[in-house]
Parts: structure tokens; sequence; C-alpha cells
């Protein structure tokens, strides 16, 4: 075991916006304990240059942490330019860090972690 | 041997009633005309068994008896009949009953439904509409028939050369949205920029000078338009901090220009039926759910056709794990999956029937499609609670 593996990356302020996903929304329908679903919500989509400067490549696992709580999830490189934003649908993983507030300021950091499943996150 | 059926697809407020779908053996083999969620959802349509049903009933009933503080929430996805029973029950239970709509849009439907903020139907918007403003609203991923069937790409009565030449649509959003990405001009705000961008529209419209050609550019479509239409959507609503005053005063102003209107982009398929239901009953709803888990006002919750663990943040639906729920839905979810009693009814509109509104009010009826199994409608398993209560 090296010593990076004791080492945490840096962590990067990003504002988290939940935002509607045809995708994710179509996959609840054959279950939300399916494999589509859990996969296209566990999921952020990040900004192109925030992810550079990050260093932060699509499809690897960033954490996402608030005051909450913590998940894991596959970060997606995001088509369009949004600086500081990761978006995310509305799942069990979104709303797990999620304040009662409008906005939604958490922190980000690459991550070795595996995404948990549904059941697990809900704690059955 | 298939049969080929038109029926209304109960996938979001647009409520589709041009779908056509092919059943064989009691199960939806394809399906036509729907969106990609409206497709998943007839395609993955499973009936439902009756095993157990009277007991998980009774249990209900019993929790509901028991509880001192019990509260109805939910009811945006089920039918009009439904809704209206359930109404009942918090009046015997003299509890509170809410929805989603408070939480996502304010007082906006309330607003419209009390004709403080003008309205129109979707059919106005395909036959007259020369402006399509979607405001904190993303079309393509909540209502995704939205543009092609009334707002931008159809041709209407007095619209005959459509989205080529008679609409324009715009985008007003945090980020460029799938909508966006269709639609004629895209204003990208900062969050919570909403109230400074009516601002900026209405000091063009007035005079000043424009910030950009962009923005001159809208001000000229608003000024050429007879009719035009804002489609506000939850964004909005966050982004003028729930500040619907600020919007009401922009719609005045923007309507000594022209005649416009706002239809609010409702995502569930009867939430503007729950909100003229609860309405018309004259029950008030109480405190918002929401607010009254945290801080500790009920003690056993009645959940119907909502998912309250995939869409209210955790500080909210942890504490439904501290008092007894109950759920109502058709399937397996996060929230059903913690219930002290799930029951599953059938899809309305696949296996069910009664009647929904659309987002602008218009009464549509879902019809079952699919004759199989058992199961009982949502509107039949609160009339025994009811009647058990």
């Amino acid at each position: 075991m090296g010593i990076s593996s004791f080492i945490q990356s840096p962590a990067y302020e990003v504002m988290i916006l939940i935002v509607p996903d045809i995708f994710q929304s179509s996959a609840g329908y054959a279950g939300k304990f399916s494999e589509a679903y859990q996969n296209a919500s566990a999921q952020i989509y990040l900004d192109h240059e925030d992810m550079k400067e990050w260093s932060i490549k699509d499809g690897s696992k960033v954490e996402l942490f608030t005051d909450f709580g913590e998940v894991v999830l596959t970060a997606r490189e995001s088509e369009e330019e949004h600086r500081g934003i990761g978006l995310m649908p509305p799942s069990v993983y979104s709303m797990r860090i999620l304040s009662l507030d409008n906005l939604h300021p958490a922190k980000i950091r690459r991550s070795k972690g595996e995404v948990a499943g549904i059941r697990e996150i809900i704690g059955k | 041997m298939s049969t080929k059926l038109t029926t209304t697809c109960p996938g979001c407020s647009c409520i589709c009633d041009d779908i056509e779908v092919s059943v064989e053996d009691s199960k939806i083999k394809s399906v036509s005309n729907a969106c990609r969620k409206g497709a998943a959802l007839f395609l993955n349509a499973k009936p439902q068994s009756n095993d157990g049903i009277d007991d998980e009933i009774d249990e209900a009933i019993e929790i509901l008896r028991r509880a001192k503080k019990p509260a109805i929430f939910g009811l945006d996805n089920t039918t009009i009949e439904a809704q209206q029973i359930a109404i009942e029950i918090a009046k015997e239970l003299d509890c509170l009953i809410d929805d989603y709509s408070r939480i996502l849009y304010g007082d906006l439907l309330d607003l419209v439904l009390s004709s403080k903020i003008p309205t129109c139907t979707l059919d106005d918007v395909r036959d007259r509409a020369d402006i399509s403003i979607f405001w904190g609203s993303d079309a393509m991923n909540s209502q995704p028939r939205h543009l092609s069937k009334f707002s931008y790409f159809p041709r209407g009565e007095h619209k005959q050369k459509g989205w080529e030449f008679d609409r324009h649509a715009v985008v007003i959003d945090l980020y460029r949205s799938s909508s966006a990405k269709v639609c004629s001009e895209f204003f990208k705000i900062d969050q919570g920029g909403d109230a400074a961008f009516m601002d900026a529209i209405l000091g063009t419209l007035s005079g000043k000078p424009p910030s950009s050609k962009e923005l001159l550019r809208l001000i000229n479509e608003i000024k050429k338009a007879n009719f035009g239409v804002i489609f506000a959507g939850s964004g909005l609503i966050s982004g003028l901090n729930r500040d619907t005053e600020k919007l009401v005063g922009f719609m005045e102003k923007l309507n000594e220009y022209s005649e416009f209107c706002t239809i609010p982009m409702v995502k569930a398929y009867n939430m503007r039926g729950f909100v003229e239901t609860i309405n018309d009953s004259g029950l008030e709803r109480g405190e918002p759910f929401p607010q009254a888990l945290v801080n500790q006002d009920v003690d056993a919750a009645l959940i119907v056709g909502a998912d309250p663990l995939s869409d209210l943040p955790f500080p909210v639906s942890r504490k439904l794990r501290e008092i007894k729920t109950i759920v109502i839905d058709p399937r397996t979810t996060p929230t059903t999956e913690i219930a002290d009693v799930a029951i599953h009814s059938v899809i309305n509109g696949i296996f069910g029937e009664g009647s929904v509104r659309r987002m602008d009010g218009v009464e549509f009826k879902l019809k079952p499609c699919c004759i199989a199994g058992g199961g009982l409608s949502d509107e039949a398993i609160l009339k025994r609670i009811m009647e058990g209560l």
C-alpha cells in the first residue's frame, strides 16, 4: 500500500443544482432499484473546465459531501458550460446531501470509493 | 391476437391523449406516439395482485386510528376521485393534507387559479402563441412532448408556418438545458438573478438601453408578439426566492405591451388537479408537510403516489423513519421499502381509471387500456380506508 492511499484528494466547492433527466425518470419506470435507474441517478454532471482544474476524469468516482452527509458518485463531463455548478437528477443520492435551503453548496473530491446501492443508501 | 387502442398517458402533466398501444394477452407489446418517458411507463406496466391487500388496508386503518397527529401527503400522481377521498379522510381525521405544489412552486398555482396571474390553455398556445418563454423549466426532460405538441413546433390555427417563421421560443435558466438547445434563444442567468433579469426586460421595454444585443432581440420579439406565454418552472420560483409577487408585477407590466399569460410547468401528472380539488373543497391544508415532519408535528403519514425519500432532502425524509408510514403506490420505491405498510395500487390510465387535470387545468379522463390481474386503484384503496375509519 503506497503513501498515496492515505492522502485525501483536495476538495473543491461546487453548487448542486437538481435537474430533471428523461433517461433517469424513464429508467425509474423499469424499477427504482434497477441497475439502469441507479446508474442514471448516482452521477453528477460537471463543467469541462472544472473537471480539468480539479483533475477529475469523465467516468471516475467522486465524493460529494455537505454537513448532511456524503455520497460517492460517477463524474460525467457535461456538454455545456456551467462553471462551479454540478447537475444531478432527483434521487436518494442527491437528496442525501441536500439541506432545506434553495442553494445547495457542497464539496467535491476525487474518490477511490464505490457507488453504494440505493438499498444501502436508504439503509435497507 | 393483439388489439390496438388509443389511450391517454399519465407520464407527465402534458396528458397526451394520442398514445397508441398494442395489447396482446393483457400485456402492452408496443407503444406509438409516446415520448421516452411515456413509452417506458406503458411498457413496464405490471398488473397487481390482491394477495394480502385486505390485511394491508386493515393495518393502514389501525395506524391512522391510533395516530394523534396524522398527515396525508403526495396525491399529485393520482386521480381527482382519489384526491377527493383523501380530502374526506383529512376532514375525518382533522389532519394536514399536502402535496409538492407549495414545495416546488410556492403559491404560483393559487395565483394562477385566482386570476392574479393571467393564464391560458395549451390549445391557445398551439393556436396563437408568438413567443414561448421557458423560465426555470426544462420541458425536454420533464414534459418531453410539450414543444412538439403545443409550444414551438406545431402548426396551430393561427400559426400555420410553425416554428420556422411563426414562433419564437426562449429559455431562461441557470444552465443550457436540453430545451435551451432546441429553442431559438437562451439566456443564462446567475442563481437568484431572475428578479434582476425581469427588471432588465421591463427596463429595456420602457426605453432604457439594452445590456446586450441578445436582450434587444428578445425585447423586439416581445414587442412584436400579439400573444406570449411564460412557462414557469420550479427554477423560476426558487430563483425568485419564492417571491411570487415579483412575478405578478412582471406579468402586469408585460401585459401593458401585449397579451402575456403564465402556465405553471408542473411535473406530476395531476398536481394541477390536486390544487384545484383542495381549493374547491375549502379545506385548509395546514402546515407544509416537510416543515411538519421536521417540527415533529406528524406521528403517522399516509403517502399516496409519492416517493419523498427520492425527492425531499435527507434532513426531512429521515424523519419518516421515526413515524408510522403507509404508502399507496403502484411501484416499489425507496419510500415503499421503508414504509410500515406499502399498498401497491394499479397504474391509472393502464389498469385503472379516473379524471386528471393537465398543467393548464383542462380535464381529461384516464381509461384502462389493459385488463389484467387484480389489484385496486388508489381511489378504491382510499375509499376502503375511509370506510374503515
